[in-house]
C-alpha cells in the first residue's frame, strides 16, 4: 500500500507520500501552528513528521520537494531539517534531505527573507555541490546564476527536469510512482507569444501503480487560474490529455477562487474553460479534491478558503460520486487530524477512523488532576 | 415504514434517544443525524448518513455517503436493526431481505442479541455500521475463514434426516421415508425426525413422507432473501436458480403415487441443495441445504395442482400442462432446518480423532468403568465393537453405569449395545454376547470372534480374566487391561505389545513391582475408604466411589486406550488423583520377560528382578550372599510369578563359599510387602549366589537346604523355590514338591 498524507496546517500546505517499498517524500513543509495559543487545531507538524519517522525507523526522506518559497509552504522548515550549508542547521536530532526539490524561482529569486532565504542558500549550494538536489525549469533559465559560480548548464543538467518530462529516479516498475511535471514551463502561444510560467510553482501529477491499479494524484501548489489554463492548453498540445487525469488533487491555493477564475461569484465561482475541462472531464469516478486550507465558510470572505469555489468543487465531486475534504475539517472540524488516503489495488481510499474513546484518552496526555 | 417525524429530543425508547444524543454531541466522525421518526407500532427509526471508506474503484458499489434507517424495538426484543434506504443498495453478503420488495437490512452482528446486548452502545453501533459499510465497499466484510453465504434464512423447526440426503446424486425420484413429529413444549414448533426408531414405539414405521431433492446449479453467494412462504415463492425463487420445482415435483408426486403406489396421505418435504461459491471465479465451497414441508398431503397436493386425479379411491395422471402457477401461491410452506442424521464417520470428524487405526475391540466386562469407557469411544467413532459380559443391570449399578434405568433387569452386554448403536443413524458397529469367559465352554460365536478381533479389551475388574485374556483366550490379538486400584483413586493401563512377546500377566507383575519400589504407589493398592462389600478382588470398584470420578477416569482411559493402539508398544500407566481432583500420569518402564519351566512348574520373571540379584551379588563378592524371592502363584496353571527380591537380612552369614540367610526383620520385610500389595505379593522363595568360577550347579548344602524351604514349603502347599545366581547371566532355578509329608 501506498500512502498519501495531508496535514491540518490551516491555509497551508505538507503533503506526504510513503511508497510500499519504504521510500518517502515530503511535499512542502509549514509548521504554522502558534505553540503559545492552545486552542490552536493545526497540528504540531514537527512532532508529527517526527513521530511518523521513528515509527518508520526512519531519520530522513528521500524527497522534500518546496512546490515554491512562500511562506505557507516552507514556515518552520531551517527549524526542523538538517540543511548542509551552514554548521547552525545540523545535529540536534534534524531530520536529513536525501534530495532537495525546488523551482528555477527558488534559485534565482532574489529579495527573499527569513526561512525562505534558508531554504533557497540550502538549494543553491547544494547545487553548486551537484548533489542532493533536483531544480525544475527549463535550464536557459539558470544559465546566468550558474555561470556566476562558473559552473555551466552542461556541468549541471542531470539535475535539472523541465516539464513535459518525467522526473529521474522513481519509476512504476521499481516504487510503483510515477512524476509528470507540469509546472514550472514557458511556451509559445498560438499567437506566437512567448508565454514564460518559469517562474511559476512547480506541479506534478503522481501516478500511482499497485497490483495494476493506476491512482493518479495531481498536487497543484498555490497555481492560479492562468497558470492552469496554460499547464491544460501545452498539455493538451503536447497530447498529453491523461497527464492531467486525477482521482485525487491537493487542491491550488487554499480554495481561492482565484484558481478558477477572475469572478469569484455569489454563490459559486465559474471556472474559466481550461479550468473547467481539467476538473470536470479529467475528472475520474469518485475523485475526491482536497482543500489544504482552514474549514469552508459560511460567509463570503476575502481571503480564501472561498465558500464560492468550495460550492463549485463540491458540484464536481457530486457529479463522480466522489468526495470534496477540507484538511482543516477533516475528520471534524473540532479535532482536525491528518486526512490519511490509502492507495491500493483499490485505488483511493480515505481512510475514516472512528476512534474509540478510550483509545482517544491513552494516546494523549491527561488533563492535570487536582 | 418510517412513521411520523418526531423532534430528536423526542425520542423516547432508550437506545434511540443514546444514538440521537451521540450524533447531536457531533463527537463521531462519519455518522450524521438526519431526523427520527415513529411508527404506529411505537417503533423510532433513526434516520442516519454513513460516510464510510469508499475506495475509487470498490469491489461493491458502496457510496460515499449512505443513507441508512435505524430500527427501535420499544420493548428492546430485537435488536435495532439498520436498513439501507438506498433502493438500488447492492445485493452483497451479511444482508437479509425481510419481505419481498423491502430494501435489505444489514447483518451487522454475528451473535444473537440477547448476548450482544450486554455491550450494546450507540457509539458500537455507529462504529460497526461505518465498519460494515467501508468492509462491504472492498468485498472484505466476508472473511476468507468465514463460510460462504446462505441464500435462505434457516429455521428454527428441525427435521433430522438420513445423512444419504444430504449426499450428491440424491435427486432421483422421491426418497420415501418414516417420519414422526415431536411437539415442542416451548413454542408450536414441531421437531421431525426420520429414519429413526420413534421412542415410543420403539420401531421404524412404514414410510409416511417422501423427500423431493431439487439440486440447482451453483451460485455465488449474495445476501439473504426473504423465506419463501408458498410454492409459488419458492418456485419463482428456484426459477432465477435454473431450476423447476413444479415440474420436479409433478414427476415426483406422480411417480410416488401412480408408479409406486405409495400412500397418498404421506407428507412431502422439499429439500434444496444449493452448491454456492464464494465468488464468480471459484468453485462451490459448500452446500446450502434447506428444506420445506408442503402443507397437505401428497395426495390432496396432486390433485390440487393439476398432477393427477383420483376416481373411486384410485388415481390416474393427468396428460398435459396442469396449469399449476397460480394454485401454487396457495399452497403454504413450512420452512424446516434440516439436520444430517450422525454417522461413525461425521461422530470422528466432529471429535477431532484422525486415527488412521480403526481396529475391532472385543471388550470384556461392561461395569462402571467398561460401559462408560466404551460409550465415550463409541461417540467418538472410534472402532467397532464387541461386547461380553454375563451380569445384568442392577439398580445400585445406576448410580455410576452409562446404562439409564430403562435398562435394569436387562443383561448389560445387550443393553450398552443397543444404547451405543442409537448413536449413529447407521448403528449397527456393536454387538453382544452375555457370557462368562471364565465359565467353559466358550460359545463357538464368541470363540471366532476372539479370533477375529484386533484387540481383546480387559473391563473387568478381575485377575482372573486378565489372567486368561493373556495365556488363554482364543486367538492372538493383542490384549489391554484397565482397571482402577481398590480407593477408587487411581487409572491403570495395561498393554501388550502389537507381537505380544510382553504379556498382561508379566506386566501385571511387573506392576505389583513398581508398587512395592515406588514411593507414589505406596498406598496404591491400600483400601483407605470403606467398601461396600458386593465383588472380591482387588480390582472391584463397587466400594464408596462417585460418578464425578468415574466420569473422568472413563474419560482418561478413553484416550489413553485411542493412544495406546495407536502405538504398538507395550506399557503400563497409571494416572492417580489426589483430593483436589488434580490428576498425575506415571509411567512405568517395562522389562523384558523371562520364562523358565522348572520340573512341574513354570516360573514367569523378567530381567528386572535378574538385574537386581546380579546386582546384589556383585557388591558382595567374593562372598557368597542371598535373600529371599517376591511373588505369587497361580496354582491353576502352575506358574510362580517372581516378582521381587528382599536384601540379605544384615544377620546373614556371607562367606566366600557359604552363605546362611539370616532373618533379622525379614518377616516384618514381607508381610510389610504383601500389605502394600494387597495381598498380591508375598513370600515365595529363596536364591542365593555363587562366587565367579563356579557353577550354579546346587552344592550338597544347597539340596538340604532345598528340602529344608520344601519341608516348609508343603504346609502352604507350595512347592519350593531356590535360585542360584553365578557369574554374568549365570541363573538356575530348583523347584521340589512335596507329594506327601517326608518324601523329597
Amino acid at each position: 500500500m501506498h500512502i498519501v498524507t495531508f496535514y491540518p496546517l490551516g491555509n497551508a500546505d505538507t503533503s506526504k507520500i510513503d511508497l510500499a517499498n519504504g521510500r518517502t517524500l515530503l511535499f512542502d513543509y509549514a509548521n504554522t501552528r502558534d505553540p503559545d495559543d492552545a486552542t490552536d487545531r493545526r497540528i504540531d507538524l514537527a512532532k508529527q513528521l517526527r513521530a511518523e519517522l521513528s515509527k518508520a525507523g526512519r531519520k530522513s526522506f528521500d524527497v522534500v520537494a518546496f512546490t515554491h518559497l512562500d511562506d505557507d509552504h516552507v514556515t518552520g522548515a531551517p527549524d526542523f531539517f538538517h540543511l548542509e550549508h551552514a554548521s547552525k542547521y545540523q545535529g540536534d536530532g534534524r531530520i536529513e534531505i536525501d534530495d532537495l526539490w525546488v523551482p528555477a524561482a527558488a534559485i534565482i529569486e532574489t529579495g527573499l527573507t527569513g526561512d525562505k532565504r534558508v531554504i533557497q542558500r540550502e538549494a543553491r549550494h547544494r547545487l553548486v555541490q551537484g548533489k542532493g538536489v533536483r531544480v525544475f525549469s527549463r535550464p536557459a533559465l539558470l544559465e546566468k546564476w550558474l555561470r556566476s559560480k562558473g559552473l555551466t548548464v552542461a556541468d549541471r543538467k542531470d539535475l535539472i527536469t523541465d516539464a513535459g518530462q518525467l522526473i529521474p529516479g522513481f519509476t512504476r516498475a521499481d516504487d510503483g510512482l510515477e512524476f509528470f511535471v507540469h509546472s514550472p514551463f514557458a511556451m509559445r502561444s498560438e499567437d506566437g507569444k512567448i508565454v514564460d510560467r518559469n517562474r511559476d510553482a512547480l506541479v506534478v501529477q503522481a501516478t500511482f501503480v499497485h497490483s495494476q491499479t493506476e491512482t493518479k494524484l495531481i498536487l497543484a501548489s498555490d497555481v492560479d487560474h492562468e497558470v492552469i489554463a496554460d499547464i491544460v492548453e501545452v498539455t493538451r498540445k503536447h497530447g498529453n490529455d491523461q497527464r492531467l487525469e486525477w482521482h485525487l488533487v491537493k487542491l491550488p491555493h487554499h480554495c481561492s477562487y482565484l484558481s478558477l477564475g477572475p469572478e469569484k461569484g455569489k454563490r459559486k465561482t465559474v471556472p474559466t474553460e481550461p479550468v473547467r475541462w481539467l476538473y470536470e472531464v479529467q475528472g475520474q469516478q469518485r475523485g475526491r479534491l482536497v482543500s489544504s486550507s482552514k474549514p469552508i465558510p459560511t460567509e463570503d470572505t476575502e481571503r480564501p478558503p472561498h465558500r464560492q469555489a468550495a460550492n463549485y468543487y463540491r458540484e464536481v465531486v457530486a457529479s463522480k460520486s466522489g468526495e470534496f475534504l477540507v484538511t482543516m475539517e477533516h475528520p471534524k472540524r473540532s479535532a482536525p487530524k491528518p486526512l490519511v488516503v490509502e492507495i491500493t489495488k483499490w485505488g483511493a481510499t480515505v481512510r475514516k477512523v472512528i476512534v474509540s474513546g478510550a483509545a482517544a484518552v491513552t494516546t494523549h496526555r491527561s488533563p492535570r488532576a487536582g | 415504514m418510517l412513521g411520523e417525524p418526531v423532534h430528536p429530543e423526542e425520542a423516547a425508547i432508550a437506545k434511540a434517544r443514546e444514538l440521537v444524543q451521540l450524533l447531536r454531541a457531533e463527537v463521531l466522525p462519519f455518522v450524521d443525524l438526519v431526523g427520527v421518526t415513529r411508527r404506529a407500532d411505537g417503533w423510532e427509526v433513526v434516520r442516519v448518513d454513513v460516510r464510510p471508506e469508499v475506495p475509487t474503484f470498490p469491489v461493491n458499489d458502496i457510496r460515499m455517503v449512505e443513507p441508512v434507517a435505524v430500527e427501535f424495538d420499544p420493548a428492546d426484543r430485537f435488536e435495532p436493526r439498520a436498513i439501507t434506504l438506498r433502493s438500488d443498495f447492492p445485493h452483497v453478503p451479511h444482508t437479509y431481505v425481510v419481505a419481498p420488495g423491502e430494501p435489505p437490512s444489514l447483518c451487522l452482528f454475528d451473535e444473537p442479541y440477547t448476548e450482544q446486548r450486554l455491550r450494546w452502545t450507540a457509539a458500537a453501533f455507529a462504529q460497526r455500521l461505518h465498519t460494515w459499510l467501508s468492509k462491504t465497499a472492498i468485498g472484505a466484510l466476508h472473511q476468507p475463514d468465514q463460510p460462504v453465504e446462505p441464500f435462505l434464512p434457516g429455521s428454527p423447526a428441525h427435521v433430522i434426516l438420513p445423512s444419504h440426503l444430504f449426499e450428491a446424486d440424491s435427486s432421483r425420484g422421491p426418497q420415501a421415508m418414516s417420519l414422526y413429529a415431536i411437539p415442542r413444549p416451548d413454542s408450536a414448533l414441531l421437531t421431525y425426525v426420520a429414519g429413526r426408531q420413534s421412542p415410543g414405539n420403539g420401531t421404524e414405521g412404514a414410510p409416511n413422507c417422501i423427500a423431493v431433492v431439487v439440486e440447482t446449479k451453483p451460485q455465488t453467494q449474495g445476501g439473504l432473501t426473504h423465506q419463501p412462504q408458498n410454492l409459488l415463492q419458492l418456485h419463482e425463487f428456484l426459477q432465477t436458480m435454473g431450476c423447476d420445482l413444479l415440474r420436479t415435483l409433478r414427476d415426483n408426486l406422480t411417480t410416488w403415487i401412480i408408479e409406486r403406489a405409495g400412500d397418498p396421505d404421506a407428507i412431502a418435504l422439499v429439500m434444496l441443495r444449493i452448491p454456492v461459491r464464494r465468488s464468480h471465479d471459484g468453485a462451490p465451497e459448500t452446500i446450502e441445504i434447506r428444506a420445506f414441508q408442503i402443507v397437505g398431503s401428497v395426495g390432496e397436493l396432486g390433485k390440487a395442482l393439476g398432477f393427477v386425479d383420483e376416481v373411486d379411491g384410485d388415481f390416474g395422471a393427468i396428460i398435459g400442462d396442469p396449469g399449476t402457477t397460480s394454485v401454487s401461491e396457495k399452497v403454504l410452506l413450512l420452512p424446516l432446518n434440516p439436520v444430517r442424521d450422525l454417522t461413525r464417520r461425521r461422530a470422528q470428524m466432529l471429535s477431532g480423532n484422525r486415527s488412521a487405526r480403526d481396529p475391532h475391540i472385543l471388550a470384556v466386562g461392561a461395569g462402571a468403568l467398561g460401559s462408560q469407557t466404551l460409550l465415550t469411544l463409541v461417540r467418538t467413532g472410534f472402532g467397532t465393537w464387541t461386547v461380553v459380559d454375563h451380569d445384568v443391570l442392577l439398580p445400585h449399578n445406576l448410580a455410576r453405569h452409562a446404562l439409564p434405568g430403562l435398562y435394569v433387569g436387562h443383561e448389560k452386554a445387550g443393553a450398552l449395545a443397543h444404547l451405543a448403536s442409537l448413536c449413529f443413524e447407521d448403528g449397527g458397529t456393536i454387538d453382544s454376547f452375555c457370557a462368562d469367559v471364565l465359565t467353559p465352554p466358550l460359545a463357538d460365536e464368541l470363540r471366532t470372534k476372539f479370533d477375529a478381533t484386533d484387540i481383546a479389551l480387559d473391563f473387568s475388574a478381575s485377575v482372573a480374566v486378565a489372567r486368561w485374556l493373556a495365556l488363554e483366550a482364543p486367538g492372538d490379538s493383542r490384549r489391554i487391561s484397565v482397571f482402577l486400584n481398590p480407593d477408587g483413586a487411581d487409572l491403570v493401563v495395561m498393554a501388550e505389545d502389537q507381537a505380544r512377546s510382553m504379556r498382561l500377566d508379566c506386566i501385571e507383575a511387573q506392576y505389583y513391582r513398581a508398587v512395592i519400589e515406588r514411593e507414589e504407589f505406596a498406598e496404591h493398592l491400600l483400601e483407605n475408604g470403606g467398601r461396600l462389600r458386593y465383588g472380591h478382588t482387588c480390582r472391584d470398584v463397587t466400594s464408596t466411589l462417585s460418578q464425578d470420578s468415574l466420569s473422568l477416569f472413563s474419560g482418561i482411559a478413553a484416550g489413553a486406550l485411542r493412544e495406546t493402539i495407536a502405538s504398538a508398544a507395550s506399557s503400563l500407566a497409571v494416572w492417580q488423583t489426589s483430593a483436589n481432583h488434580s490428576v498425575t500420569y506415571r509411567a512405568v518402564d517395562l522389562a523384558d520377560p523371562v520364562e523358565i519351566q522348572c520340573g512341574d512348574w513354570q516360573i514367569r520373571t523378567d530381567r528386572g528382578v535378574l538385574r537386581k540379584m546380579s546386582d546384589l551379588r556383585k557388591q558382595a563378592l567374593p562372598n557368597e550372599t542371598g535373600g529371599v524371592l517376591l511373588g505369587y502363584t497361580d496354582h491353576l496353571r502352575k506358574v510362580l510369578y517372581v516378582v521381587d527380591t528382599l536384601p540379605s537380612p544384615p544377620d546373614s552369614e556371607e562367606w566366600p563359599r557359604s552363605y546362611v540367610r539370616g532373618c533379622d526383620g525379614l518377616k516384618e520385610a514381607a508381610d510389610a510387602i504383601a500389605h502394600r500389595t494387597g495381598g498380591a505379593v508375598a513370600y515365595l522363595g529363596e536364591w542365593h549366589s555363587h562366587p565367579d568360577g563356579s557353577t550354579c550347579e546346587p552344592s550338597p548344602d544347597d539340596l538340604v537346604f532345598l528340602a529344608w524351604l520344601t519341608d516348609h514349603m508343603f504346609v502352604d502347599g507350595m512347592p519350593g523355590l531356590m535360585a542360584i545366581v553365578g557369574e554374568g547371566d549365570d541363573l538356575s532355578w530348583y523347584t521340589t514338591t512335596l507329594t506327601s509329608a517326608g518324601d523329597l
